[in-house]
């Protein structure tokens, strides 16, 4: 048995609960990763695990290595997987990682033993995210019947369809231009900012190891070995943001962990791990990543 | 917005052999600008005796590529010798939980 990735295209609870209840009632170890109301709505089992996706996955790109990976694992054998990733509620930035994320479950899980369903409410989302979901699963199951997509796309297609330009904010508080020597530099105006800004410490903590693995990649990598932070705050965000001159050409960075031996490939996953949310754009110009801390999270 | 210049105050990293075990004792911050100089130093410590001890209660950071650079040392360590650890910082222990699931090869206390 390998992956089947199926997205299940609801109007109602009603129709979110035909369509979720028979698939986890299958006794396999089963998660189910959907945010409230609906989390409370599946009735719990012995084999079934279940955590809020408006928390575990608030950040799209820790869901793959931190959720999915993590209960794969440690569940060998079949398994089941409810995963909505893109619920209303989600911002216009997290749609792209979202995505991002649908896609790259193709490639990750490819030859795991893992049967997921993606719900996705189709009364509120909008049709862009609706005709995502059609290019990031193979099969469509609605009210009872299952028909292959009529636009599934190749991962690496859509993962290139979604990286596009970040917008760029309405006002930047600092702005740092930093080499390798500069990094601890870069901590320090980092937590200044951040717990101005009203992060908790533990936080700020965090939000200062995930911007060293961003800017020690921007600045070790490629080019002249210059980077540039900018940080600013948005509502209920703290954002950093990184440019470096590299171009990013491994589409599953961050997503998987590698086998223990293996010296490289861990930062992101810790970034992807302790922030909120992480996007990207990479091109042959540089990479700017930016990372998010909401100041209402733990 | 204020405009800042790359900050001239790079990370410190001081390392004082220990007195009575094998080892150092490590204070300041470790990246990838001083990286090397704690590489070097845990290099000499492999290629002599017994068990490596490394004190790291007056760390107050280090990345992932200090966690790195420790599960690499710890498996260059053969015959029975073990890599120690001695008041690892928080994230650390969490590095070693989380990116190298599994895998014992590091031993930590809080002594």
């Amino acid at each position: 048995m390998t992956l089947a990735h199926e997205a299940l295209l609801y109007a109602t609870m009603d129709e979110f609960l035909a369509g979720t209840t028979e698939f986890v009632a299958a006794g396999v170890p089963t998660l189910v990763a959907v945010p409230e109301p609906r989390l409370s709505a599946l009735g719990s089992s012995p084999s079934v695990q279940l955590v809020d996706m408006a928390d575990v996955g608030r950040n799209p790109a820790r869901i793959l290595p931190w959720v999915l990976c993590a209960f794969l694992d440690a569940n060998p054998g079949p398994v089941r997987v409810v995963c909505e990733t893109i619920y209303p509620g989600r911002t216009e930035a997290e749609l792209g990682p979202c995505v991002q994320h649908e896609a790259l479950i193709n490639l990750a899980l490819a030859e795991r033993p893992v049967s997921l369903l993606c719900p996705y409410d189709v009364s509120l989302l909008t049709p862009s995210a609706l005709s995502f979901a059609e290019r990031t699963h193979r099969v469509l199951v609605s009210s009872g019947s299952r028909r292959p997509s009529p636009s599934y796309t190749d991962p690496a297609k859509v993962v290139a369809m979604v990286n596009r330009p970040l917008p760029e904010p309405a006002r930047v508080d600092e702005r740092l231009v930093f080499d390798l020597q500069g990094l601890a530099g870069v901590r320090r105006l980092v937590a200044e900012h951040a717990l101005v800004a009203g992060l908790v410490p533990e936080r700020v903590d965090d939000l200062q190891l995930a911007v060293t693995e961003i800017c020690t990649n921007a600045v070790v990598h490629d080019g002249d070995g210059l980077g540039t932070l900018r940080l600013w705050t948005e509502e209920d965000l703290v954002v950093c943001e990184v440019r470096g001159a590299g171009q990013i050409s491994d589409i599953m960075a961050g997503r998987v962990l590698p086998s223990p031996e293996r010296p490289h490939g861990r930062g992101l996953l810790m970034v992807n791990r302790l922030c909120d949310l992480v996007q990207m754009h990479t091109g042959p110009t540089g990479t700017r990543t930016r990372l998010s801390m909401r100041l209402s999270a733990n | 917005m204020s405009d800042t210049q790359s900050d001239s105050r790079s990370a410190q990293l001081v390392l004082r052999p220990l007195s009575d075990q094998m080892g150092f004792a490590a204070s300041g911050e470790i990246d990838a600008s001083n990286r090397p100089v704690l590489a070097t130093a845990l290099s000499e410590l492999v290629s002599g005796d017994g068990d490596v001890h490394l004190d790291l209660g007056q760390v107050k950071f280090v990345d992932v590529g200090t966690a790195t650079l420790l599960v690499s040392t710890a498996r260059r360590l053969t015959d029975g010798r073990q890599l120690l650890l001695h008041h690892p910082p928080y994230e650390l222990s969490l590095m070693f939980t989380t990116l190298w699931p599994g895998t014992a090869t590091i031993e930590t206390d809080q002594t």
